[in-house]
């Protein structure tokens, strides 16, 4: 069964990323993992992690997937059996010496990173005579060319289906290192390609100045029935430093995409998750590579000036079956006659006008706007703790 | 240490293997960022090298895909073999390619920013690769580091325009819908706060990104002909005039006042890279 994959910048995320479908997590800690802006998590917060995943029955995938430098060796050893105590089901990591002492010193279970590339059967082979159980396949490859691989390896297989995407091949980029001297490579990537530039001719002529080298996001709701019927092990979601709200949107997309095909053996409204995509903070996003060398769709040549859409305003966390009452943890600002929509794990997602709104006093309310204040709203139908509240726009 | 380097024009050969030690060249299908594409005539070239009793590396700095492995598998198999000194690569597929074809220990593996440390570095000796490129994006006392470990050759990229950037987007097309007829030598993206202009173009591999500024490595020369193998000179952007010009400066010790000439005659500014400056995650 294929697994669907999902990324995790704290201990909520993940439990929001396990209510919302996914069948595995990856997270980071405090060491040897890129994403130095994500919040990350620390050994307890891996214990409980690993625990509330395991209750699940899913899994915890671990990033180790720095370059390290010489620096940055020291205690490379005692991390992994930390890592090997929290009970993670594998790292995903890139340097050799990681990889190595993983292999030889721990039971961890390796997965190559994306960093590394991995562009072609020999490659993927190589990891995994080196002891590698899973090797994740490089962004830059057509769907023909994974089909290709994926014929001849013994290696588990893992494919980016959702988030960002680097312009260039992941690990090989030193734009940051060169322009910011923030090292990309040990978790410091400063997005400059993402920057905004001026092509210049001859050292001398402007000819556009908005020009970016970044790509959209990557976004793969029509291959998957494709990857599925490949065999693919995993398809992984980016974005350790989204949002909850977009980790539960983006995982129940999917979740459901998949069920879908797996149980009838066709999807038969793609616009229907195109349309629950749209909910969450997205970028413009293309299929990347799948069917082939990205075309002028698949680029972002100008700043994205969209406004990231702010819909999400809230958690349930209790519901009073007599006066239907639910109890919301405000995240945004919710107001009086606002279209909400409860979004839930489940499939019976609902909207409703916001008509009555209620402090914990019982006094009734027009306007909650404190984060994480504690409010009641009349729901029209039942509703449950985690389920997710959104203003429809 | 020796010093490898690049050519733009056959016929300055004869000059040019009275500096270096040895040349890297390449095939547009297979190699990126190259000074020129020797096609057809690469046995010859290599001939030429090799009559003058001097080294020649054959370049596959790209990443594969099956298709592109099975042509590069094709190609070698239509060198000269015998005549060639070494393979470099940045795809690690292409290790189990030249063992197929039994040139174990002509395979030097450049990843350009992986080799980051002595562990790294040493990691491919059961694949009997002949040596490995230390990373660009490393200190001098990193480099050392791995110097003193080394379990085969160590190579770096020691003077030129350094590669930051490599995509298989045809990026610069793209936007431009191919109206610019641009060149190798005349795109180049500014950004608002710096005054550098970077070098940009697409070959066949894709769109590549470079610093403005050069990169010199002569005031790291002692530490590095204590445990480096090979330099290269990579003339990108440049000329063969300026090999012959700088090469020297790596062969012999000279004076400031010597190195500024040619800075000047060139009009570059030079930079050190990492060597004496570590990178960094995040500001704290």
């Amino acid at each position: 069964m294929v697994e669907l994959l999902a990324p995790a910048g704290n201990l909520e995320k993940l439990k929001y990323a396990i209510y919302y479908g996914a069948d595995a997590v990856f997270i980071g800690g405090k060491s040897f993992s890129l994403r130095a802006h994500a919040s990350n998590f620390t050994k307890e917060d891996m214990i409980k992690a690993s625990n509330f995943v395991h209750e699940h029955g899913k899994k915890l995938y671990i990033t180790t997937n720095v370059i390290p430098h010489h620096a940055d060796m020291d205690g490379i050893y005692e991390y992994l059996k930390e890592l090997e105590e929290v009970k993670v089901d594998g790292i995903i990591t890139a340097s050799p010496s990681i990889i190595d002492i993983a292999l030889k010193k721990t039971n961890l279970e390796v997965h190559i990173s994306t960093q590394q590339s991995a562009m072609n059967t020999n490659t993927v082979n190589f990891w995994h005579d080196k002891g590698a159980t899973r090797v994740v396949l490089a962004r830059d490859l057509t769907l023909d060319e994974i089909k290709d691989i994926k014929n001849e390896v013994k290696a588990e297989i893992e494919i980016f289906i959702h988030g960002g995407m680097c312009a260039g091949y992941s690990g090989r980029c030193s734009l940051s290192n060169h322009l910011t001297n923030r090292d990309a490579n040990r978790g410091g990537c400063a997005h400059t390609c993402r920057w905004i530039y001026d092509l210049v001719k001859a050292q001398k002529e402007k000819v556009a100045e908005d020009f970016t080298i970044q790509s959209k996001d990557l976004s793969s709701l029509s291959i998957i029935p494709e990857l599925i019927d490949l065999k693919i092990d995993s398809l992984k979601i980016e974005g350790r430093m989204k949002s909850l709200h977009y980790v539960a949107t983006v995982v129940k997309t999917y979740r459901m995409l998949i069920d879908e095909y797996l149980e009838n053996g066709f999807i038969k409204d793609y616009s229907f998750y195109a349309k629950q995509l749209e909910k969450a903070e997205n970028r413009p996003s293309s299929i990347g590579f799948f069917k082939g060398l990205p075309t002028k769709d698949e680029q972002l040549f100008v700043s994205d000036k969209t406004p990231l859409r702010q819909n999400f305003v809230g958690i349930v966390k209790s519901y009073d079956k007599k006066t239907t009452l639910a109890t919301i943890e405000t995240r945004n600002v919710i107001n009086i006659n606002d279209e909400l929509e409860i979004f839930s794990p489940r499939e019976d997602d609902f909207t409703f006008i916001n008509k009555e709104m209620y402090d914990l006093n019982d006094n009734p309310i027009t306007r909650a706007y404190i984060p994480k204040s504690l409010i009641k709203i009349k729901v029209s139908e039942k509703v449950y703790p985690n389920d997710l509240v959104r203003i429809t726009l | 240490m020796k010093i490898l380097t690049t050519i733009h024009d056959l016929n300055n050969l004869d000059k040019l293997i009275k500096v270096a030690d040895g040349f890297i060249i390449g095939n547009k299908m297979f190699s990126k960022a190259l000074t020129k594409s020797f096609d057809e005539n690469i046995n010859e070239v290599i001939k030429k090298i090799k009559d003058n009793e001097k080294l020649v590396f054959v370049l596959f700095n790209g990443l594969y895909t099956n298709q592109e492995i099975k042509l590069i598998k094709e190609y070698v198999k239509g060198l000269d073999l015998d005549l060639i000194d070494g393979f470099i690569g940045g795809d690690l597929g292409l290790i189990e390619t030249f063992k197929s074809l039994n040139l174990n220990h002509k395979f030097v593996y450049n990843p350009e920013t992986l080799l980051t440390n002595y562990v790294d570095f040493n990691y491919f000796k059961t694949d009997l690769i002949k040596g490995a490129f230390v990373s660009k994006e490393i200190t001098l006392d990193d480099i050392y580091k791995i110097g003193l470990k080394k379990e085969y050759e160590l190579f770096l990229y020691g003077h030129g325009h350094m590669s930051m950037f490599y995509s298989k987007r045809k990026i610069v097309s793209l936007f431009t819908d191919n109206d610019l007829n641009h060149n190798i030598s005349n795109l180049t993206l500014k950004e608002d706060t710096r005054d550098e202009l970077f070098p940009i173009y697409e070959d066949d591999l894709g769109t590549h990104v470079f610093r403005g500024e050069v990169l010199s490595s002569l005031n790291a020369l002692d530490k590095l002909n204590e445990i480096a193998d090979y330099l290269i000179v990579d003339t990108l952007f440049q000329s063969d005039e300026y090999a012959l010009d700088i090469i020297p400066l790596y062969k012999n010790k000279v004076s400031k006042d010597e190195i500024n000439k040619i800075k000047q005659k060139y009009n570059e500014v030079w930079h050190e890279g990492f060597l004496f400056e570590k990178s960094i995650i995040k500001e704290k």
